[in-house]
Formats: C-alpha cells, structure tokens, sequence
C-alpha cells in the first residue's frame, strides 16, 4: 500500500465517522438552546475534552511546534501556563459562576450574558462585533494549520488541503450544531492525544531519549534549553499570558462552562480538562527536538508536519495528521457555532423578546435555520482569507485572542465577581481595551511586548475607574443576576 | 547548573508546575465536593 493511500485510508475512515455524527446530532437539535450549547445537557467528560480539543487547535500543535523550534524548551513555560492559567484556574474561577450566571440570565452567549448583566444593548453588540470579525481571523489561522500539516505529509498542494479540511466541518457544524461540535470534539481530543504522544515518543526514540536530546539542543546553543533561553523574557511572558489567561475571554471556550448539565460536572471535569490540558508539553517538546533533527527548516510551521514525516511509518503519520486534523476540527467548529450565535442572537437580537412576545414553535426552528446559515456564511469567508494566509500561524492567532480578551475578558470576570461594574464601565472597557490592544500591535509591539498586555491591562483598569466614577448598576439587574431573593 | 534530563532548573521548574498544577485540580475536586455534600447544594442535576 502506497503512502498517499494510507493517508487517504486513514482519512476519510476519520471523516465518515465525523460527518456520520453531525447527521445524528441534527436529528437530535430542535431548537436554538440545542444548536448552541447542547441543550445544557453535556456532562464532565465530554465537556471537559471538548474543552482540551477546542483550545489545543492545530495552532498549538504547528504553531507551538513552530515556536519550540525557533526558541527551544523555555517554551515549556508556555505549556505550563496553559495547563495551570487556561484549563485548571479557567474551571476554578469561572465554571460555577458563569453556569449559574447565564442560567440566571437566560443567554446562550457570552455577547448575551455581558448584554443582560450590565443592561447594556450597546456592550452587547460590541462584543458581537469582536467575536464575529475575529473570531474568523482566528479560525484562519486554525485552516491555516490544518492546511500545512496535509501539505506537509500527503504532498497535496496547500490550497486543496484548506478546502477539503474547511468543507468537511462546514457540513457537520451546519447540520449538528453544538451537540456535533462537542461530541466530535471529545472523539477527536483522543485522537490528538493519541497522536501526538506518538509523535513524542518516536522522537525521543530518535535522538537517543530526552537527556541526549537536551544535550544536543545545549550543543547547538545553550539558550535553547535554559529559561527564558533565546526568546527573552517579553516574548516568551507575552505569548504565556495571551495563550492562557487569554482563555478567559475566549467565547468558544466559555461556552463549555454553561453547556454543562450541572455544576457537579466542574469535579470530575477539572481534573479531566487538567490532565487532558498537560499534553500541551508534547508539540512544543517534540518542536524543540525537532532542531535537531531537521536543522535548516525553510519555514518553522513545517517543523512538527516534516518531523512526523522522518520519524514515523505511514501508518503512525497518518494517524498523527488525523491527530492534528481533530484539533484543527474541533476548534473551527467550536469558533463556527459561536460566530453563528454572535450574528444570530446578538447581532440580529431575539426579537420576540423584545417585544415581550412569547416563542412560537416555528420561531425555533427559523432560529436553527438561521444559525446553520450564519456557520455555513461564517465558515466560508473564513476558507476565503485561508486562501491566502496572511501569516505565521501563532502570531495570526496570538493576534486575534489579544483583541478578543481585551473586549472580553474582564467584563466577564468582573462581570461575576463585582456587583458594582456597571454598563458605563463595561462599554468603556472594551473600546479602550480593543483600541489599545489594536494600537499596541500596529505599533509594531513596542519592548517586544504583544498587544494583549497593554489591551488587556488598561482594560481592567478603565472597568473599575469608569464604574467607580458613575452610578452602580441598578438593583434589579444584580438580584436577578446573582439570584438574590431566590427561594 | 543542569537540572534533571538536561534541563536548565529554570526550565524543568514548568514540568514542575504542570504536576502541581494536576495535585491542585484533584484537591479542589474533593474539597468542592465535601462542601456541596454538607451543603446539599451544587446546582440542579
């Protein structure tokens, strides 16, 4: 049997399966809370891998690859920072409050939930727009990797790759909604993990084990093995924080938080999501590694695709580019459902109830409809600008998560920990946050320091000064969000 | 100085957070469902 047909057995074994689910779970979706967040039905250990596939995308796999290459094992830290930042305290701090907040509230987004907090249409519509425009620059660094690792290992032009790839999660997000999205997402976490712990340990079989392997990387420079190393302490703390306590204002991500059935679910899933979150060692590993190996690499983005290609059979590199497929997949999917739901719920707004109208049966189905058009709309004009990539995989996406968390994350935080952040200090917020942010970047990252520091802080700042400075929201608002006075 | 595998200290310090950052889940897991049991409480299954 031929490589390419290998790869091609493997592939589309793993895109039946895929597509096959989709079709179930849209029999099973009947209305919009179903299309979004699964009905709040979904228990620890789905949404727990759910929550590992969509943050480990193909982005962390090439792009983390990619930087492991470049900069060496100090990008350790950065895997430390997601497990300990973005999955453990990410469950700790948020995952009760936000399940019983939007609950409460009775939203499905996190556009909907800062609209209904704070009482503000305009902070609603706001955060839409964020999520919606970079949301998708997001999701084209995700085909983006997707794209390299087929280009890398089947040899097919980089172009038909991105298609294949994008077409195929275009079809099952449309058809299943959130309820495909999670259920494919904890198939394809295995599947990552699988493969990407083959990856690491055919490497270290290569080069003589992980001491041998430190000692070469040390041979060929000593920073590559000490901390912060040839990265610096600006870049490798940036990139840390944006990749980690960039999750807390991450939508996609959020979304696991109140699709959970109940709050029991945080127990088992924290340690799930902590273990499942501690293989983000293995690409940035095996991506230091990888330099030894393959020391004069055109482009760092090819590191983990060609790496897999020298130290595994077919069989183990087909399965491995499965591996990577899944968490490029599950990540698009995931970002897919909540573009949809920034257009259809946010955006367009809920009619009905704002005409203090009560739902029909047919509104839900034209609110499914509508929001398998805006993924299917969504998924396109991401497909359109990964056409084209604009370029390195982690810096398109480090990009779009500092503007996102800017806007984002502390009106969310805040948002369930601090009655007095009102609707003023929330707008103020985010303009300032995705303002600075924006500039930060455009100015060409002054100190070398990313864009979603400066975002990020001012942000914080401007919510609590702005507040402070104007009248606290009003009492209704607060007793109905923190559910004062519930019997 | 080498720490373990070759590693800087500094460097295999992550590796040691990521196991501390593993103990911690598992502690807040039984501690949080010590508290609802006493409690009766931790939402609606």
């Amino acid at each position: 049997m031929s490589n390419m047909a290998v790869y091609t057995t493997v592939l589309t074994a793993y895109i039946v399966v895929l597509v096959a689910m989709g079709i179930w779970m849209g029999r099973r979706t009947r209305n919009a809370e179903d299309f979004y967040i699964g009905g709040r039905q979904i228990g620890p250990w789905v949404t727990a891998f759910s929550f590992v596939a969509a943050y480990f995308s193909s982005v962390v796999i090439i792009g983390g690859g990619a930087f492991g290459y470049r900069f060496g094992m100090s990008t350790l830290w950065v895997a430390a920072s997601n497990v300990l930042i973005g999955c453990t305290l990410a469950w700790i701090v948020l995952g009760r409050r936000l399940w019983e907040f939007t609950k409460r509230l009775d939203t499905m987004t996190i556009p909907g939930f800062i609209g209904k907090r704070y009482g503000s249409r305009e902070a609603e519509i706001f955060s839409a727009v964020i999520i919606f425009v970079f949301m998708i620059v997001y999701n084209v660094s995700v085909l983006v990797g997707m794209g390299r690792i087929m280009e890398g290992l089947m040899g097919i032009p980089y172009t038909t790759a991105v298609i294949v790839a994008g077409l195929i999660i275009l079809i099952y997000v449309s058809i299943g909604g959130y309820l495909a999205v999670v259920w494919t997402s904890f198939v394809q976490a295995w599947i990552m993990l699988f493969g990407l712990f083959l990856l690491a340990f055919a490497t270290l079989s290569r080069v003589g084990g992980l001491t041998a392997a430190n000692i070469q990387l040390a041979a060929i420079d000593p920073g590559l093995v000490t901390t912060p190393g040839v990265w610096g302490w600006s870049g490798l703390m940036s990139y840390a924080l944006i990749v980690s306590l960039g999750v807390w204002g991450m939508p996609q991500l959020l979304v696991r938080f109140y699709s959970m059935k109940s709050t029991r679910v945080l127990r088992l899933g924290v340690v799930l999501a902590t273990l499942g979150g501690a293989m983000a060692i293995l690409p940035y590993m095996t991506g230091a590694i990888s330099r030894i190996l393959l020391p004069t690499l055109e482009h760092p983005d090819l590191a983990i695709p060609k790496l897999a290609q020298l130290v595994l059979n077919p069989w183990g590199g087909a399965i491995f580019m499965a591996g990577v497929m899944a968490a490029g997949m599950s990540t698009f999917a995931s970002v897919l459902i909540i573009v949809s739901g920034a257009i259809t719920r946010d955006l367009r707004g809920n009619q009905e109830e704002r005409k203090g109208k009560k739902r029909r049966p047919q509104s839900d189905r034209r609110d499914v409809m509508i929001g398998r058009v805006a993924s299917l709309a969504a998924g396109l004009i991401s497909l359109a600008i990964a056409y084209r990539p604009p370029g390195l995989v982690l810096v398109i996406t480090a990009f779009a998560w500092a503007v996102i968390a800017s806007a984002c994350l502390w009106p969310v935080v805040l948002g369930v920990y601090w009655k007095r952040a009102n609707s003023a200090g929330v707008f103020s917020s985010m303009i300032a946050g995705t303002v600075v942010a924006l500039g930060w970047m455009i100015a060409g990252k002054p100190f070398g320091i990313h864009g979603f520091i400066p975002g990020v802080f001012i942000s914080l700042v401007v919510l609590i000064v702005v507040s402070f400075m104007t009248p606290p929201p009003d009492a209704a608002l607060i007793s109905r969000a923190w559910g004062e006075g519930e019997v | 100085m080498t720490g373990p595998f070759g590693f800087s200290w500094g460097t295999f310090a992550a590796l040691l957070v990521v196991a501390g950052t593993v103990l911690l889940a598992i502690v807040w897991a039984i501690v949080t469902a010590t508290r609802d049991d006493d409690d009766k409480g931790g939402g609606d299954e």
